[in-house]
């Protein structure tokens, strides 16, 4: 079958095929890639992410603050043990 | 901007896919072409217009998968891994599946673009290998493992493989039956001339 159409029309639409073809290709390329990042966002941040919302311990049961700073305790050593061997 | 490292990991897996839906449209549009399956719906012209540009368009989401696949830290991949089958250590043989149907594509592509330049034949039974294009990619799509398991994608592989597969039985078919009306017609030809001969030698005897 001859198409009686104009040439410059028959070359339009295949230009136009050509077009709306590459535009689906990118357009869906993107979208998987979307697709895929917010599949794994959404499979692997839940593991990844601690609930810290949510405490496991009651606010009470927390041990309290120490009352003097760790710098300026003094620590009592005890003296070095000396043995003398037995002759 | 925050940019997910495993982006590239990404592209290149969408791009993979992309470039198995481009290659399949493409087989699906020279079967059309051969066939003339689509009827007076389509012009020839239209289909080889888009028939060459889907091959093209495969070609450029190739590259954009290789790229990916080498920017990616994911999976390391350097140039051996890319174009040598079984040098990946991830997944050698569905990979190597890949690594085949790139250089089919490749050949097809560039024997199409000197289409003029070398011999029918030789184009022919390049042009031939785009059926193992399509086979050598689908397994490469199945078994590299992180979108096989997609039930829309496995649906989209089932219905675009008996579509290739109802067209292909329909070219063998079609093919076969020109064979048989050249065959056919050659007999005819041969017996209509027998017969002139031997009008011909009875009329000198007589």
């Amino acid at each position: 079958m001859t198409d009686r159409r104009p040439r410059r029309k028959r070359h339009h639409a295949a230009a136009a095929s050509r077009v709306l073809v590459s535009g689906l290709a990118i357009a869906s390329t993107l979208g998987m890639v979307a697709g895929i990042a917010t599949n794994h966002t959404a499979a692997t941040g839940a593991a990844a992410v601690p609930k810290a919302a949510t405490p496991t311990t009651p606010a009470t049961a927390l041990t309290p603050r120490r009352a003097t700073p760790v710098a300026t305790r003094t620590v009592i050593r005890p003296a070095p043990v000396t043995t003398t061997k037995a002759s | 901007m925050h940019l997910d490292p495993k982006v590239y990991w990404y592209v290149s897996r969408a791009s993979g896919i992309t470039t198995w839906v481009l290659v399949s449209l493409s087989v699906i549009w020279g079967l059309l072409l051969s066939t003339r399956a689509a009827g007076k719906a389509a012009r020839p012209a239209w289909l080889t217009d888009l028939h060459r540009h889907l091959g093209g368009l495969a070609i450029v989401f190739l590259a954009i998968h290789l790229a990916g696949l080498a920017l990616d830290k994911t999976v390391s991949f350097g140039p051996s891994e890319l174009f040598v089958p079984f040098a990946s250590k991830w997944q050698p043989g569905a990979v190597a599946w890949g690594i085949v149907a790139m250089y089919l594509l490749l050949a097809i592509e560039i024997t199409s673009l000197f289409m003029r330049k070398i011999p029918r034949k030789l184009w022919k039974a390049v042009h031939f290998s785009s059926f193992a294009v399509y086979v050598t990619g689908t397994i490469h799509l199945l078994a590299s493992g992180t979108d096989s398991n997609n039930a829309l994608l496995r649906d989209l592989v089932v219905i675009v493989t008996a579509l290739v597969s109802f067209l292909t039985a329909v070219r063998i078919l079609n093919a076969r039956a020109a064979r048989l009306a050249a065959v056919e017609g050659a007999t005819d030809d041969r017996a209509a001339r027998l017969a002139r001969v031997r009008e011909r030698a009875e009329a000198r005897a007589s």
